[in-house]
């Protein structure tokens, strides 16, 4: 205890120079401009830095960066919100209720409590980054392929949670998705699959390019199809604020999010990801009226940006303990490192404690200045939405082409957005959801590619999907939640039946 | 004046004009900034290498090295737009090992990987280090060839992904020293250390950047340098070909080509820059660091270089039946 | 189980499912899908995909113009002098924004020599 107290006291000294707390606001300001800005990421504005951080002093350089990365999470749920594209990835999920209340006037409440839950989360997720790290690194490591595997089952069949209408219709989407998940080369053969001789497309789609044009585009479309009629964005905004019956719905969701983020981001590659989704279906679960979701349920917003923050905070955990990147931006980071000349990996926590405790207590600085940055840009962005659709649909497919081409500098991105937007509006007149086939984009490649590998480790025998406890845990889990969703779904059918 | 003296003047000062055409080019070079283009993502191992030899370089030539990542396919895409780059010395593209071995995985590439480009320089070279997890009891190169040849087929090595340097490195190694290991492919360092680090998988002919932090926390064991010689950073780690694999060495290197076409004294310039640049103490420390060791190479040994690799694991890529298509 | 294996299965569910689709929907009531909106759709996706298109051979500031005359006609009123403030505000805002604010490599006019 007395050890965590000195460790926190010199963390805090680190962070609370003037330089420093200078570094971490600069960051965290550019990181909520990036994330407002659909498209370009924080790896596009990381990467752009990198020159810059070599005359930086370290621990600074790394304060900054982190402070982007997280920034970007509060502001991805911003455009989520207002304009139904998810800035980030992790916001995809915050577009499905969030607009819509921004369709009903309550944009200003949906920014305030995702704003308000992020920062809860942030909070105690860097009080658990603080007291957990390296045990939870542990944990991490004990995640192997047939772990995953299971782990991506049971989100899979949380997708069907996340289906309005159609089970079937959700589930095809879900396979759609997986489908389209699988494009680019195959990571155990080197296989290309599905990308008709396109360079770009070996890779994979990018998922920016299928989260814009499937909700972005497809909604700028379907707005002007309405001629102005669709009460796009009403003027008659109700408040800025959540009221008090807004906060008691909101509150338990905040904490479960914070929980499930908080564990899910530990595991590199896609955890982070994955908990905003998890959280939706667990609060469409766990709610008394589950119909309320997707027309505005304000649970539904601030479980999911809760669990965005925690696990964008407990991602740090694989890089700081044992120099392993869980994605992209902590890659760009580790690579700031090594600009400075640090070697990335275990021996940094004992060797530079003021580099590890000093990013911890600025990751706790850095949610407080988002929470004073955030809600008074509120009424601004409120009022933003005020401006006649026609003025502002231009701006943001100019933003949208613009950041779609900043991921590769490739116009194959941006024609890809383009192509999604058609799906999109497909999807649209065929009245299918395309939330459920975003989910099965993310996990699908993770899922294959768990499954493979774990069958070829275990020399192909597929009983180790059962024998190790973990993941045993996990499939009967999604056994348990297939059965929760296929019971009451079969019971209604027979009654429609028996009303005909 | 007269016609003649007019005539003899014009003629002179086009003659001078004319003349050494190649000292007035390569002095006037650069005179605007020049494009490194990077084929892989930002923040990786050989990008930082690339930011670092661009940052020297603006301080000699006085003129911005702008790095373009442009990352995809392998480090296909970004090469294949050097390749078509005007050949005048402003853009130049700085390729990894996988420049030799992208022609024998690929099928098709939109480039010649030879007659596409005119070598400038090998930067650095460096060896693979062939590591283990703890829990493996193998505690040298020969006692894990007994391991592996005990359970033929049944023992694993991960690799950054297939038709890398850590998947043909081990290859290579089952093929000299006869063994039936299995590869296992992840798509990129990260997730191979991870599964390393958690013994998913017990070995792996690893990027040294990325393990020697591990090695030197005691996390995983050293077995072996792929080199011909052992690397200063763990002297006491034997190579393979001294561990019971003679003949065994694999190098990965880096280096900057330009396209094909591009001006003699520019390529020369350039070298002669990049070598200056690879002398300075606090850049030989860097790379010392990082298991790299500076080459500096001519135009002429570094085009060598290109084409003995590719025919190298041209070979290896047949045996094992490696490809991306 | 090679990498054709999941793309397979996967192909093979959704047929399936298709057909359950068509066939339950032959025994139910009728339900009309949306309908189409062709000029919003083709304005939009087009201006996009030009823009896409010209951005690199033409530069940041015509792509920038073309796209927002093109997604403007799929609007319900075309105002020219909308349009025009729309124009010179936009271009002001990406050029200072994208180019000299976050200092993204692209070229504003004509391309140069570099890809």
């Amino acid at each position: 205890m007395m050890d965590i107290l000195n460790n926190l006291t010199l963390g805090f000294g680190v962070a609370l120079t003037p330089m420093n707390l200078l570094y971490c606001l600069f960051g965290v300001t550019l990181g909520t401009l990036i994330g407002v800005l659909p498209g370009i990421g924080p790896i596009a504005t990381i990467a752009m830095l990198l020159p810059v951080t070599f005359g930086l002093p370290a621990v600074g350089a790394l304060i900054m960066l982190a402070g982007i990365y997280y920034g970007a999470q509060y502001g991805g749920s911003t455009t989520a919100i207002l304009i139904n594209i998810p800035g980030e990835a992790s916001a995809a999920v915050t577009c499905l209720d969030g607009y819509a209340m921004a369709r009903q006037g309550r944009a200003g409440p949906a920014l305030a409590i995702a704003a308000m839950g992020s920062f809860f989360a942030g909070c105690v997720a860097t009080i658990i980054v603080a007291l957990f790290a390296p045990p939870l690194a542990e944990v991490a490591l004990k995640f192997w392929a047939a772990e995953y595997f299971s782990l991506m089952l049971l989100g899979l069949v949380s997708a069907t949670v996340l289906a309005r209408g159609s089970l079937l219709k959700a589930i095809a989407m879900v396979i759609l998705g997986l489908l389209l998940g699988l494009v680019g080369t195959d990571v155990t053969s080197g296989t290309l699959r599905f990308t008709f001789g396109i360079a770009e497309f070996s890779d994979g789609i990018g998922f920016v390019a299928v989260a814009m044009g499937l909700f972005g585009f497809a909604e700028v479309i379907v707005n002007l199809t309405q001629g102005g009629k669709r009460e796009v964005l009403t003027s008659k905004i109700s408040g800025l604020m959540p009221t008090r019956a807004d906060l008691k719905t909101s509150w338990k969701a905040v904490l479960r999010g914070t929980g499930l983020g908080s564990l899910l981001g530990i595991l590199p590659g896609g955890g982070a990801l994955l908990s905003s989704f998890a959280s939706y279906t667990l609060e469409k679960r766990l709610a008394a009226v589950p119909s309320r979701f997707g027309k505005g349920a304000i649970e539904g917003v601030a479980g999911p940006e809760a669990a965005n923050n925690a696990g964008a905070q407990t991602s740090f955990i694989p890089m700081l303990t044992l120099g392993i990147p869980s994605n992209a931006v902590m890659a760009l980071m580790l690579g700031a490192m090594m600009i400075q000349g640090i070697a990335p990996g275990p021996q940094v926590i004992d060797k530079l404690p003021q580099l590890f405790w000093g990013m911890i207590a600025s990751m706790w600085m850095g949610n407080i200045m988002l929470l004073v940055i955030n809600l008074p840009l509120i009424g601004i962005w409120v009022r933003m939405l005020t401006m006649p659709y026609q003025m502002l649909y231009p701006a943001i497919l100019l933003f949208c082409c613009i950041g779609a081409y900043s991921i590769n500098y490739s116009s194959v991105d941006v024609l890809s957005t383009a192509g999604f937007g058609l799906l999109g509006y497909i999807f649209y007149i065929l009245d299918c959801e395309p939330a459920p086939l975003l989910l099965g984009f993310i996990l699908g490649p993770m899922m294959e590619e768990s499954l493979r590998r774990a069958m070829l480790i275990s020399q192909g025998d597929p009983t180790v999907f059962f024998t190790r406890p973990i993941s045993l845990a996990m499939l009967i889990g999604a056994a348990l939640l297939l059965l929760l969703v296929i019971v009451p779904a079969a019971r209604k059918k027979r009654e429609e039946v028996f009303r005909e | 004046m007269s016609s003649l003296l007019r005539f003899v003047s014009l003629a002179l000062m086009a003659a001078a004009l004319i003349g050494s055409p190649g000292d007035s080019l390569a002095q006037s070079y650069p005179h605007k900034p020049i494009h490194l283009i990077v084929p892989y993502a930002p923040g990786g191992g050989m990008d930082i290498l690339a930011r670092l030899i661009g940052q020297k370089l603006h301080e000699s030539l006085k003129q911005p090295v702008i790095i373009d990542n442009r990352p995809g396919a392998g480090g296909t895409i970004g090469t294949g737009i050097a390749a078509k780059a005007a050949p005048d010395g402003y853009t130049i593209v700085m390729v990894i090992s996988a420049h030799a071995t992208n022609p024998s995985l690929y099928k098709k590439l939109p480039y010649d990987a030879v007659k596409d480009f005119a070598p400038i320089t090998q930067v650095v070279s460096f060896p693979f280090l062939l590591v283990v997890n703890p829990s493996l009891p193998a505690k040298s190169v020969t006692e894990l060839i007994a391991l592996a040849k005990s359970k033929p087929g049944r023992l694993n090595f991960s690799s950054s992904g297939t038709g890398g340097g850590t998947h043909l490195s081990g290859e290579l190694f089952k093929t000299m020293a006869g063994v039936d290991m299995v590869h296992v492919a992840y798509k990129g360092s990260a997730p191979a250390l991870t599964a390393l680090l958690g013994g998913e998988v017990p070995m792996m002919f690893s990027d040294p950047l990325v393990t020697l932090p591990q090695v030197k926390a005691g996390k995983i064991r050293a077995l072996a340098w792929t080199s011909a010689k052992r690397s200063p950073q763990l002297s006491e780690v034997p190579t393979v070909a001294e561990s019971g694999v003679p003949g065994y060495e694999v190098n990965g290197w880096q280096g900057i080509l330009a396209p094909a076409g591009t001006p003699r004294e520019i390529i020369d310039k350039l070298n002669a820059e990049i070598l200056k640049v690879l002398q300075m103490a606090d850049v030989k420390e860097r790379l010392s660091s990082q298991a790299m060791e500076p080459v500096g190479s001519s135009p002429e040994q570094f085009a060598a270089l290109i084409q003995a690799e590719i025919v190298k694991w041209g070979k290896v890529i047949k045996d094992c039946g490696a490809r991306i298509d | 189980m090679g990498p054709g294996y999941f793309p397979f299965v996967l192909g093979g569910l959704l047929a399936v499912l298709g057909l359950v689709v068509a066939a339950l929907a032959l025994r139910r009531t009728r339900e009309a899908i949306r309908p189409w909106a062709l000029r919003p759709l083709v304005l939009v996706l087009g201006a996009v995909v030009g823009f896409a298109i010209l951005l690199q051979p033409v530069g940041l500031v015509l792509s920038t113009l073309i796209l927002i005359v093109i997604s403007r006609l799929a609007g319900w009123e075309f105002r020219i002098r909308e349009v025009l403030f729309l124009c010179l505000l936009l271009t002001a805002m990406t050029v200072g924004l994208f180019v000299y604010g976050l200092g993204l490599p692209l070229n504003l006019w004509f391309r140069g020599s570099v890809p």
